[in-house]
Parts: structure tokens; C-alpha cells; sequence
């Protein structure tokens, strides 16, 4: 059963979401927004979008936003999500990021999943880099944020299901999971490496929490904000990468209409940003 | 043989592929020098047509960057614009630009470039990925 | 308004990068005086001090910034397309000072002009762009048709009709614009362009004819045809079946398959129409291909993904999508597209196949194939769905199960589904088990609720019907099954459920009494005791109370009742108010409203305002 919300209420939660998060949602995408949060609505005992538009705007539980970000965002997360990139990041990107840190004597490594949802991206960064033995020595720091508090708490729980798992190659699996009636727990080699914390993107305050990154995921997010807010989050990623850093964004996304500011490079035709 | 078209303008794009097209070339567009850095990267382009006056890169920007790299500054690139200016023309070419032509332009006008500058490359011996 | 603007200005110079960066960045709060300091900022040898300086100006924006930014268009490229993209984002305030461009000797500064105008759109006055389509420059000529058709200018029709007869470039920017105007009186002259020397022109014609539509339109495409070279053919084609025309032809489905696998998004949804009127089977692979490689989680993949399942479900093509099933190739989100297709066109066919995918290892074919088989409703697979919904390792999967048993409604299921009910952990699947038993046999199930565990008779109280088990459900010790079983009180609206709502109303408990006015508006029933309701404590009680009286009660009543609580000291009853008030409209409303215009709160203002607006 899906609820039909009129589009004066439509404007509103779209606005709402839009001033909080930079979620942009198009005048023609009302059903999405019905697909999407009809059954809270039913789940909250409320009588339709505007009671929860209300509850949204006035009540004091913020945990509310949380939640409507998370279904209005929804990605299918997955570990090592579109392969070639983390080829790339843990073969060039990697050894360019040795090369440079060495030269300006950094002695740390700082990677930053910038839309991290449950975890799975942060967790295969880590993975890939506990993997270099070039690495060792070097203290590994990875930051896993997102938007929404309660998918964070998924995440730093480190279990996960037989869906989540699948792109997983063997050897990883068996060295950084225990496997317990098909949930999969991360090792505490994984975790201890991965700091979780809450940043919303178009938020100044909040991204400036983050500086010094030498890479930066932040994948499937920008399609989710219009030409503004899709500068104003671009532009605190740029903030937050170190001098020559790399971002890599989803591969149907790009920044060549959104700012010079970063250059393509192309590695094995993947496509990665950095900073200039 | 495969050809980057690069230009801002969505009609402008289309003519010059339905030119390319129409002489027998498969063409692949790109809306500035950005995008087309991208899609020389992900692409086997064999040669590029471009325009100037472009948002965030601009035709000199892209022309430069791309005669700078080892490997793709082997890829011809012909600058199509609106620009008359001599001064504009000799920009280009020193940015690296392998030819230079004037909109209003045609597909006979544009093949031309294409084959003189193929046929240079052939008789000089240089490496073109062509 | 940022305080130290000098000192910002001066650290555009530092030697830092990073610090020239935020200086600029930070100036986009600035006044007037930072604008130049920006402007020339754009010239910084740093990318990303270019980018903020550019990001501040528009930020900044007025006409100051654009009249400033104006002459950057004389400038090198870099710095003109700067200068673009910060007067098209300024918009409507710079159309003026556009207009005295439009005279420059300089044929790009004209172009750049009306370019402009053309993205802006608002503000501009189209009639001052015609004359330039006999510009003497020719970009300018079809830069000024382009803007007219993105201007949606209608009157410069006999105009660009005469355009097509100027050089290539020209007459192919017309088309473009004719096309945007949906010019039909332009057909027999566009038509008349088929048989030009420029293939491009003659592509271009066969595109427009397309979105223009008509009879000659058609008829001119049809004669075309058969004189098309292969691009041109397709072209027609697409071009025909946007006007509604399937053309006979034998070798049409090649034609069809090719642009769907090989066009852009708007040239598939052409071939999608074609190939549904043509009833052609053989695209059905392509398409599934197509509906596999989309992306879900991308927000324009939905609805693609509905529009191709539109198609395949609307051809008869059981047959190529069981084959589907079988193939090694296909992958997962391809053939779990399949499945759902077989299960909404109940294809019995597929039941054997869906068996197998059942214990699949992609959670997407099992959860698909548990759900077409809920909707073929064949009662084989009973068996195989009750192992499903009891063992499967993902609670989604037997969710999906348990829903397809209930359509299924085999008796068969009853007994392991109540043991199952016994154990479940999970709310939703609680609920879809519930659902499940209620179909199979509900007499069974609701004899002797009690005997249930809290979460279960809640799941029962959101979803019977029936009065007397609402009633008894209503007066359970656990306060969620009794709020539930109130709210479902208030879903019957009949006598004996409203005088208990009622009666409610005088519970101790804020949540009893909330739940019972939401009950009463939903049966739309007005009383006393909902107007008593307006001064409950309890701040959300109020809340809903305006709602339900708005729903229930005869207009000017309700309005006399609502407007009262236009100075409740809970910002949300007030809003809520104000909403209903404006729902019931009418000129009682508008008063009421009018009444509360100086409000104290600003927001209120605001909505009140915007509510007396839109009465």
C-alpha cells in the first residue's frame, strides 16, 4: 500500500531535505519520495507525509532526519563495489602516494570515505592497505563518514550478510572475517584502523573536521545533489585533500561541469581527480 | 578510425559528428576540455576535433595538457572555432594545435584537415596511434 | 557580512595557495569592494583559487558583478568562459546590459550575447534577437536561431522557415529550433530538405519531421524512405515511430533492435514504442539486458527500469524470457528483472524454473522468485516456499516467501506459518506472516487471540477488521497492541468503535487519548468532545485534534474551532492550523486567517501569508 502525497507536501519535505542534506529531488520525482518513505510513514503510526514533515521540522528527535536521509539515499553497498577503482587506488594511487608522502616526509597515510553508508567501502580500503606490505611501517588512518548517524552504527558494528560479502575475494575472507551462521564479522585488525564519524558534506563545519586526506571516496553521492550543492560538497573535499590528493567519485558520475579545480587522470581508464 | 568531437554547444556537436559520420569515421563527443581529457583516457581516440571557447577547459587548456603527455601527444588535434582572430590561430598553434579551422566549416573542409594531417604523419614516419 | 574584507583582500596575494583559496572563498560574503580584488583572482596561477574566486562572484552577484565581469569577454579563453559562466548564473539581472552587445563590431561578443540570452531565458526580450538572423557573421546567424527555439519564441517561425534557405550551419540551427517551437506550418519547407545535398541537413530534416508530427510530416518521411542510406532509414524510422507510425517493412525489427541497443536513452524509449507495436519478440533479450545493466541505486534507474518492464510485459514473451532464465550469460539483476515479469504476467510455465532459483545464491533471484511465485499462485511450490521462509539466511527473502504463501493460500501452510509466528524476531516479517494466516484462514487464527505474544496481537490490531476483536484488542494491558487497536477503531468509524474513541478521550495517558482523536478524524466524526479536545495538555493531542476536526466537521465550524489555537504556544499546532484552515478554504478561512497576520512568530507569518496567498 503506498501513500499519495500531494505536491504542496512534496515541495516541502523536498525543500527540507534539500536545506539539510543538498539531496536535490526534481520536480518529476514525487513517486520517488513515496517509494521511499510510505512505509516509515506507516511505521510511525502517522496519517500521511505532512505528520511526518511536521515530526521532521518540529519535534525535537533529530533521529528522525537521520533516517530520512538513509532511505532517501539508499545505495546497494557492497565490498569492493566497481573493482577496477580499488585496482587502481591500491596499484598507481598507491605507490603515488608513497612517492609524494616520502618526498614531504609524511609519515601517515589518510584516506577518507566520504560517503561511507554501512561501512563496506571503508572496511575494503583498509583491507587493501593492511594487504601492502610497503605499509607496514606507515600509520594507516582510514574515515568513514556519512550523513546518517544510524547507518554508522551499522557500519562500526562490522557484521555483515552473505549479500554484502559476495565481491569479496577469497583470500580476503578468510584472512579479515569470521563467518558465524552466514554473518560475517571484520577483524579487529580491520576496524582498529577505521574511524567512524558524522559529516555532512554541504557543511563547512562539518568537513572541516577532515583535513590532510591523501585520497578521498566519495562515490554515488553527487548525483543526489543539483549543480549548487554539488560545488559546495566538491569544494570541502577539495579543502580536505592534501596539495595533489585524489578523488575518486562513482563511475557515472564526473566533475568536468561542476570545477576546474580538480584534473582527470586516467589510470587503466579509470578515471580519478586530483587536486591542483 | 575514431574521433573526439569537443564542444560546448549541443548543436554544434551533432553537426560535426553527422559530418565525421557521413565520411565514414565512428565519433565519440565531449562538452569541454575536462570531459575530453576523460574520454581520450577511457577511449582509443585517433584524432580530436575542438573548440575553443569552452566552460572550465577551454580548447588551448585541453590542446596543451594533451601535447604535454608522453603518450597522447601523438593524437592530432584540430581546432574548429568561431575565432577568425589571427592572433587566436597562433595561439593554438602554439599550444600544439595540428590545424586550425573556421565555423562556419563543412564535412569536406574538415576530411580535408583530417587526411593532410594523416598523411603527414605517415610520410614523416612519425608514431601516430592511428 | 564578513568583518575583515581588507585583510581578506590582501591574503588573495599570500604566498599559500590554500590560504589565497579560503580568502576567496570567504569573500563571497564580502560587499562590493571585493569584487575586483576576485576578479582578478580569476587569473590566480592556482586552479582552485580560480574556482572560488568564480564561485564568490556568482555568490556575490547583482548587477555590479556582472556589469564588472562584462568586459572579461575580450579577454583570453580562459577567462571569457569564466566570465560565461558567471553571467549565466547571475541571469535575469544582466539581460540589460546584453543588449548594447548585440551591436559590437566583435562577431564573437554578439554571439556570446545571445548565447547568453538563450540560457537565461528569463528577462529577455526574443523580438530584439530576430534581426540577427541575417547577422553577417553566420555563427551569429545560428547562434540567434538556436536562442529563439530555446526561447521558445514562436513568432520568429516565418523567420527561421526563411533561415533554412541560408548556408548549412545556418539552415541546421534552424531545424534544431523549429523543432523546440514545434513549428507544424514549417513541415512542407523542411520536408523540401530531403532532397539537399547535405547529408547533414537531410539527417537534421528527418529528425525534425519526427517531433513535429502531422500528416506530411508522415507522408514525406514514408516516400523517403526507400531512397534513405542506412543512417538516414534508421533516422526515419525513429522518426516515424515518434509520430505513432510503425512503417510496414520486413526487415524493421533489425532496425528496431539496433537503436535500442545501440542509442542514447531517448532514442531507446522511440524503439521501446516500436517494438511493443510490433509485437517483436526477438528485442526481448536486449531489453533485459538493458533493465540488468541499470544500476538501481541511481535515482533515474526506477523509472527506467518500470518502462521496460511496461514493454516486455506487454508483448507475449513467456517464451524468450523462460529461455533467459536458462542462460549462463545473463546476469543476476537481468534475470531477476525476468522473474518479476514472469510473476506479474503469471506465467505457469515458469514455476519449475522459479523452484530452482528459490536457493539461489544471489538474495535478489531468491527474493524475486519467492515473490512471482506469490503471484502466479499455483500451490506446488508451497513446500518449497515454507523451507524458504523459515530457513533462508535473509530475513528480505523470507519476507517474500511468507507474502507469496498467503497468495497462494494453501491450507498446507497454516500450521508451519503459526509455528513460525511463534518465533519470528523480526517486526516486518511478523507482519507478512500475520497477513499470511488472515488469508489462509482467518477464523482459525483469530480464535483466542491472547494466546499471542504482544507483538503479534500489535500486528492484529493493525490489521483486522473486525469490531469485536478491535474492542477486546483495545482494552489490552500492553499500551502499543492497545494504541494500535484504537487507531484501527478509528479505521472502521463505525457506532460502537466511535463511542469507544470516545470514551478514550478521557484516558490518563497522553499517547490513549492521541490516538483516539487521530481515530475520530479518520472515521469523520465531529463532536463535542474533539472541540474539548483542543485544550488537552498534551501538546500533540491538540496537534491532531485540528486535523481530525478539519477532516470531520462542517466547514464554519470547524474553522471557528481551529482558528482558536492561531495562538497556542506549540509552533507545530499553530502550522497545523494554519494548513487545515487553508485546506477547508473559502472566505471564512481567508478571514480567519487575515485576523493573524501579526503574529508574533516569523514563520508563522510567513505561512499565514503564504496560506492567505494561495486562498
Amino acid at each position: 500500500m503506498s501513500l499519495l502525497m500531494t505536491d504542496d507536501i512534496f515541495k516541502q519535505l523536498r525543500d527540507f531535505i534539500y536545506e539539510r542534506s543538498g539531496i536535490f529531488i526534481p520536480d518529476n520525482k514525487k513517486y520517488f519520495l513515496e517509494n521511499r518513505l510510505g512505509r516509515r510513514v506507516q511505521e510511525k503510526n502517522l496519517k500521511g507525509y505532512e505528520d511526518y514533515l511536521y515530526i521532521l521540522k518540529y519535534s525535537a528527535d533529530k533521529n528522525e532526519q537521520d533516517i530520512l536521509f538513509n532511505l532517501v539515499t539508499t545505495n546497494e553497498t557492497f565490498f569492493f563495489r566497481e573493482p577496477q577503482q580499488f585496482d587502481v587506488f591500491g596499484g598507481e594511487i598507491f605507490n603515488r602516494m608513497l612517492a609524494e608522502n616520502a618526498k614531504a616526509g609524511r609519515k601517515d597515510i589518510k584516506i577518507w570515505s566520504a560517503a561511507a553508508s554501512t561501512g563496506e567501502e571503508a572496511y575494503t580500503i583498509a583491507m587493501i592497505l593492511l594487504e601492502k606490505p610497503e605499509a607496514t611501517m606507515i600509520r594507516k588512518e582510514i574515515y568513514a563518514s556519512d550523513i546518517s548517524e544510524s547507518v554508522l552504527s551499522s557500519a562500526k558494528s562490522g557484521v555483515y550478510g552473505s549479500y554484502a560479502i559476495r565481491n569479496i575475494p577469497d583470500a580476503y575472507l578468510k584472512k579479515y572475517f569470521t563467518n558465524a551462521n552466514q554473518q560475517y564479522s571484520i577483524s579487529h585488525s580491520v576496524k582498529s584502523i577505521t574511524k567512524f564519524m558524522r559529516i555532512n558534506l554541504i557543511d563547512d563545519k562539518d568537513v572541516r573536521t577532515m583535513r590532510g586526506a591523501d585520497v578521498i571516496f566519495c562515490r554515488n553521492v553527487l548525483i543526489y545533489f543539483d549543480d549548487k550543492a554539488k560545488q559546495k560538497a566538491v569544494s570541502n573535499l577539495y579543502d580536505a585533500l592534501r596539495p595533489n590528493g585524489y578523488l575518486f567519485v562513482g563511475t557515472s558520475e564526473s566533475l568536468h561541469n561542476v570545477t576546474r579545480a580538480f584534473r582527470p587522470v586516467v589510470i587503466n581508464k579509470v578515471i580519478v581527480y586530483q587536486k591542483v | 578510425m575514431k574521433i573526439l568531437v569537443v564542444d560546448d554547444d549541443k548543436t554544434t556537436r551533432k553537426l560535426l559528428s553527422l559530418y565525421l559520420k557521413g565520411k565514414g569515421y565512428e565519433v565519440v563527443t565531449a562538452e569541454n576540455g575536462l570531459d575530453a581529457m576523460e574520454k581520450v583516457g577511457t577511449e582509443n581516440i585517433n584524432f580530436i576535433l575542438t573548440d575553443m571557447n569552452m566552460p572550465y577547459m577551454d580548447g588551448i587548456e585541453f590542446t596543451k595538457n594533451l601535447k604535454s603527455d608522453p603518450i597522447l601527444s601523438s593524437i592530432p588535434i584540430v581546432m574548429v572555432t568561431t575565432e577568425a582572430d589571427e592572433d587566436e590561430k597562433k595561439r593554438a598553434f602554439e599550444a600544439g594545435a595540428d590545424d586550425y579551422l573556421v565555423k562556419p566549416t563543412n564535412a569536406d573542409q574538415i576530411n580535408d584537415s583530417i587526411k593532410k594531417i594523416l598523411k603527414k604523419i605517415f610520410s614523416s614516419g612519425g608514431e601516430g596511434n592511428v | 557580512m564578513v568583518k575583515n574584507i581588507k585583510k581578506l583582500i590582501q591574503r588573495l596575494s599570500d604566498k599559500d595557495p590554500s590560504l589565497r583559496r579560503r580568502a576567496a572563498e570567504e569573500l563571497s560574503e564580502g560587499d562590493e569592494r571585493a569584487i575586483f580584488p576576485l576578479i582578478k583572482a580569476l587569473s590566480d596561477e592556482n586552479a582552485g583559487v580560480q574556482d572560488a574566486s568564480m564561485r564568490s562572484l556568482i555568490t556575490i552577484g547583482g548587477e555590479v558583478v556582472g556589469y564588472m565581469v562584462l568586459p572579461l569577454l575580450r579577454e583570453n579563453s580562459y577567462l571569457r568562459n569564466t566570465a560565461l559562466i558567471i553571467l549565466t548564473a547571475l541571469g535575469e539581472i544582466v539581460i540589460p546590459l546584453l543588449y548594447p552587445l548585440l551591436e559590437d563590431k566583435d562577431d564573437d561578443v554578439r554571439k556570446f550575447a545571445i548565447d547568453l540570452m538563450g540560457d537565461i531565458k528569463k528577462g529577455v526580450e526574443p523580438s530584439k534577437i530576430v534581426p540577427f538572423l541575417k547577422d553577417p557573421n553566420a555563427n551569429v546567424r545560428a547562434t540567434a536561431a538556436k536562442s529563439l527555439g530555446l526561447l521558445g519564441y514562436r513568432e520568429a517561425i516565418p523567420e527561421l522557415i526563411k533561415a533554412l534557405k541560408d548556408e548549412e550551419w545556418v539552415c541546421f540551427s534552424a531545424l534544431d529550433a523549429l523543432g523546440e517551437l514545434k513549428a507544424e506550418e514549417a513541415v512542407s519547407d523542411i520536408a523540401s530538405l530531403l532532397s539537399n545535398s547535405s547529408e547533414a541537413v537531410r539527417f537534421a530534416a528527418i529528425e525534425t519531421l519526427g517531433k513535429l508530427g502531422s500528416e506530411k510530416a508522415v507522408d514525406a518521411l514514408l516516400s523517403y524512405l526507400p531512397k534513405a542510406s542506412e543512417d538516414e532509414g534508421n533516422a526515419a524510422i525513429k522518426s516515424l515511430i515518434q509520430i505513432g507510425i510503425t512503417p510496414e517493412m520486413a526487415d524493421l525489427s533489425g532496425h528496431l533492435i539496433k537503436m535500442l541497443k545501440e542509442g542514447d536513452w531517448e532514442e531507446k524509449e522511440i524503439a521501446l514504442k516500436g517494438i511493443v507495436s510490433f509485437n517483436c519478440r526477438e528485442a526481448v533479450p536486449v531489453i533485459v539486458d538493458i533493465a540488468g545493466s541499470l544500476d538501481p541505486s541511481l535515482p533515474e534507474s526506477e523509472e527506467r527500469i518500470t518502462l521496460l518492464m511496461d514493454a516486455v510485459s506487454a508483448m507475449d514473451s513467456e517464451e524468450e524470457l523462460l529461455k533467459l532464465l536458462e542462460s549462463p550469460d545473463m546476469k543476476y539483476r537481468g534475470k531477476s528483472f525476468a522473474i518479476e515479469i514472469l510473476g506479474t504476467t503469471r506465467s505457469k510455465k515458469a514455476v519449475s524454473r522459479l523452484l530452482n532459483y528459490l536457493t539461489d545464491i544471489s538474495r535478489d533471484l531468491r527474493r524475486a522468485s519467492a515473490e512471482a511465485l506469490g503471484e502466479i499462485r499455483e500451490p506446488a511450490p508451497t513446500e518449497y516456499l515454507l523451507e524458504i521462509s523459515v530457513k533462508d539466511v535473509d530475513a528480505h527473502v523470507r519476507r517474500s516467501a511468507i507474502e507469496a504463501l498467503g497468495n497462494i493460500q494453501s491450507q498446507d501452510a497454516f500450521k508451519p506459518l503459526m509455528d513460525l509466528l511463534e518465533v519470528e524476531k523480526y517486526y516486518d516479517v511478523i507482519e507478512k506472516i500475520v497477513e499470511a494466516l488472515i488469508k489462509i484462514d482467518a477464523g482459525a487464527f483469530l480464535s483466542n487471540i491472547s494466546r499471542y505474544r504482544d507483538t503479534v496481537r500489535e500486528v492484529i490490531a493493525k490489521t483486522v477488521f473486525d469490531v469485536d476483536i478491535l474492542l477486546s484488542l483495545a482494552d489490552d494491558p500492553n499500551k502499543k497492541v492497545k494504541i494500535a487497536a484504537i487507531y484501527g477503531l478509528g479505521r472502521l468509524g463505525t457506532d460502537k468503535a466511535v463511542s469507544r474513541l470516545i470514551w478514550f478521550l478521557g484516558d490518563a495517558d497522553a499517547d490513549i487519548r492521541k490516538a483516539s482523536v487521530v481515530g475520530l478524524g479518520e472515521a469523520r466524526y465531529c463532536s463535542a468532545e474533539l472541540f474539548n479536545a483542543l485544550q488537552d495538555d498534551d501538546p500533540w493531542v491538540r496537534f491532531y485534534t485540528i486535523k481530525a476536526i478539519a477532516f470531520s466537521c462542517e466547514r464554519e465550524k470547524a474553522i471557528s474551532m481551529i482558528s482558536t489555537m492561531l495562538h497556542d504556544e506549540f509552533i507545530p499546532v499553530v502550522m497545523s492550523a494554519i494548513d487545515a484552515i487553508k485546506e477547508i478554504g473559502g472566505s471564512a478561512a481567508y478571514e480567519a486567517l487575515a485576523a493573524h497576520e501579526e503574529h508574533p512568530n516569523a514563520d508563522v507569518r510567513d505561512k499565514i501569508k503564504e496560506a492567505l496567498n494561495s486562498l
